[in-house]
């Protein structure tokens, strides 16, 4: 198995098999809901060439949200994958740097305090995740950064910013189930604007991501070793943390707080691929889009009539899968 | 490649370490720095390598300040070993080792590939480590995982090679193993060593001279044989030994007892 991981045949095959999965569920999510699209219209429309009910489903429906939910998987798992990295610990995810409470914070204040700004949920999100790391990073300062004290500011922040949420809640339980939706993370409804809103950090933070992987490959051997071997570990951490920021914070203020995706995806493609970044980003990114596509699908189709927040299937299926990693590796 | 340290201090979290330091270390030699635990000797090294910069005063290689080297030059100048390396699990021998040559790669030029693989081999033939190329660098034992650390200092292919403990926590026949590799590398590549070693007849074996740290200053510098006496080893390490010369004209200390 080590020899084997470590071949470069062995990885791309990897990366090969985990690009067939992206783009099955891609399709599958396409195809499958309370109603069935068979591949050739599928192909069909996406070529351009179609029209029908059907076309209208797939464009203004099904196509957006997977869109969607493919770029949050990417953006998550990223997000996770870069963040393990720089604060070199395995349980690292876009929580821990506050892209979750920040944005859970200030989309549930719109939702539930200013219930008719509803469409500004998003951005105000997107700040509020942004502010919550910015906070983290000041806080956790001291003559440079130790990746301990960015986890450590980022539970007492969380913990806080947790105490306003439940506050929030519980002061408007009347009007709860929008908040409750948001909290676990969801892809329902969601369309064009939403992947408006996103692919751009997609685009940008996934070559960022890609550009630094070798700086990050150095960073694993820890800040001594790469300082001697000529990375500004300091001015690089920032600028990672950054990035790994903005993947998450524009995923999770379109579809809520999708947990495990940025925690489990980038554990199992280190487990399959190694922890050479220039492998494991694009694994961890096309298992992402695998991951949350195949399971938004099956949220929709299992229980039909009734959906399911993806964020629920996932949290399900990720916390038994993250024990099992956690047993085999510790 | 000459290191000069001047006027350095240095402080952590408020503590001086390290206060007016005035050194020179001598190119193409072996220098050992040695002194008593907590004398800021790793400290020393830190500063002198770049790895920490927060200090007072001047670092000088080569006629130039340190600080005013970019990161990247610097490192393939000079190769630095801290303590107690990790590598995640499933890094292998060679992938640590081409890591060294992280300083000749940039995103807007192609480093030349024959001279990094080069460059590698080299480095994993001078230390011995070229048939553990394919096996994890965290499943090795403790000798032969220095060993493949060193390898990556060296790809780096460094005037200056500094090792802080080199030896620390390995058994005799990995230590010598090491510092055999060590006075080779400086030998036959004229490579500038500087370390830090706590055993003080290494030290005196290998090294052209000693930088002796104690009291957050430079207590002596000079050739072993000058140094190395009953009385320096009193006033520094506070123990009573003698010192002797062995049939091959070695000097030879054996510590009696602990005088406090």
């Amino acid at each position: 198995m080590s020899d084997n991981k470590s071949s470069v045949k062995w990885r791309i095959s990897i990366l090969a098999i985990f690009a067939i999965l992206a783009v099955v569920g891609f399709l599958l999510s396409i195809m499958m809901g309370s109603v069935s699209i068979p591949a050739q219209e599928v192909l069909d429309s996406l070529m351009g060439n179609a029209t029908g009910t059907h076309e209208k489903i797939l464009n203004s429906i099904r196509l957006p949200r997977t869109v969607v939910g493919a770029l949050v998987g990417m953006n998550l798992a990223l997000s996770g994958a870069i963040l393990q990295a720089v604060m070199k610990n395995p349980l690292a995810d876009p929580h821990i740097i506050g892209i979750s409470s920040g944005a859970g914070i200030a989309g549930i204040m719109v939702m539930l305090i200013f219930p008719g700004y509803e469409m500004f949920v998003t951005p105000v999100a997107f700040v509020g995740a942004m502010l919550a790391a910015v906070c983290i990073y000041i806080l956790a300062w001291k003559n440079g950064i130790r990746p301990v004290r960015i986890i450590l500011a980022g539970v007492a922040v969380s913990a806080f910013l947790g105490a306003g949420i439940s506050g929030m809640m519980i002061f408007n339980s009347d009007k709860i189930h929008n908040a409750l939706m948001w909290m676990v993370g969801g892809l329902s409804a969601r369309s064009w604007p939403h992947v408006a809103m996103i692919w751009p950090y997609s685009l940008g933070g996934g070559i960022l991501a890609l550009l630094a992987a070798r700086h990050i490959n150095i960073l694993q051997l820890g800040d001594e070793v790469a300082k001697g071997l000529g990375v500004r570990v300091e001015l690089t951490r920032i600028v990672l943390t950054a990035i790994a920021a903005l993947l998450a914070a524009s995923a999770v203020s379109v579809v809520g707080l999708l947990g495990f995706v940025g925690l489990i995806v980038p554990h199992a493609a280190r487990l399959i691929v190694g922890s050479d970044y220039r492998f494991l980003l694009p694994a961890s990114a096309l298992l992402g889009i695998g991951v949350v596509t195949i399971c938004d699908t099956v949220a929709r189709v299992a229980f039909a009539p009734v959906e399911l927040p993806v964020g629920i299937l996932m949290a399900a299926f990720g916390a038994p899968f993250f024990l099992f990693l956690l047993r085999r590796e510790l | 490649m000459s290191i000069e340290a001047k006027n350095l201090s240095v402080a952590i979290n408020d503590k001086v370490i390290l206060e007016g330091i005035n050194a020179s270390i001598p190119e193409g030699k072996i220098t050992s720095v040695i002194g008593p635990n907590g004398a800021g000797k790793s400290t020393l090294l830190k500063a002198v390598a770049g790895i920490n910069s927060n200090y007072g005063g001047q670092v000088i290689i080569d006629g130039i300040d340190l600080k005013k080297i970019k990161r990247k030059e610097l490192a393939r100048k000079l190769a630095v070993l801290p303590q107690g390396m990790q590598a995640p699990p499933d890094v292998t021998v060679e992938q640590l080792v081409d890591y060294g040559r992280f300083p000749y790669r940039s995103w807007f030029k192609k480093s030349n590939q024959i001279e990094d693989e080069e460059a590698v081999e080299w480095a994993m033939s001078e230390t011995n480590v070229s048939h553990l190329r394919h096996r994890q660098v965290m499943s090795l034992s403790g000798g032969e995982r220095q060993r493949a650390w060193i390898a990556m200092a060296l790809a780096q292919k460094p005037e200056i090679l500094i090792l802080d403990e080199p030896t620390t926590y390995l058994d005799i026949a990995h230590q010598l193993e090491v510092m055999e590799i060590v006075k080779r590398l400086n030998e036959n590549w004229g490579i500038t060593v500087v370390m830090v070693l706590h055993e003080l007849n290494q030290a005196v074996k290998y090294s052209d001279y000693l930088v002796v740290v104690k009291d957050k200053g430079i207590y002596t510098a000079g050739a072993p044989d000058t140094v190395m006496n009953e009385t320096f080893l009193k006033e520094v390490f506070g123990v009573r030994a003698e010192v002797f010369s062995n049939d091959r004209g070695e000097q030879i200390l054996t510590p009696v007892e602990v005088l406090r």
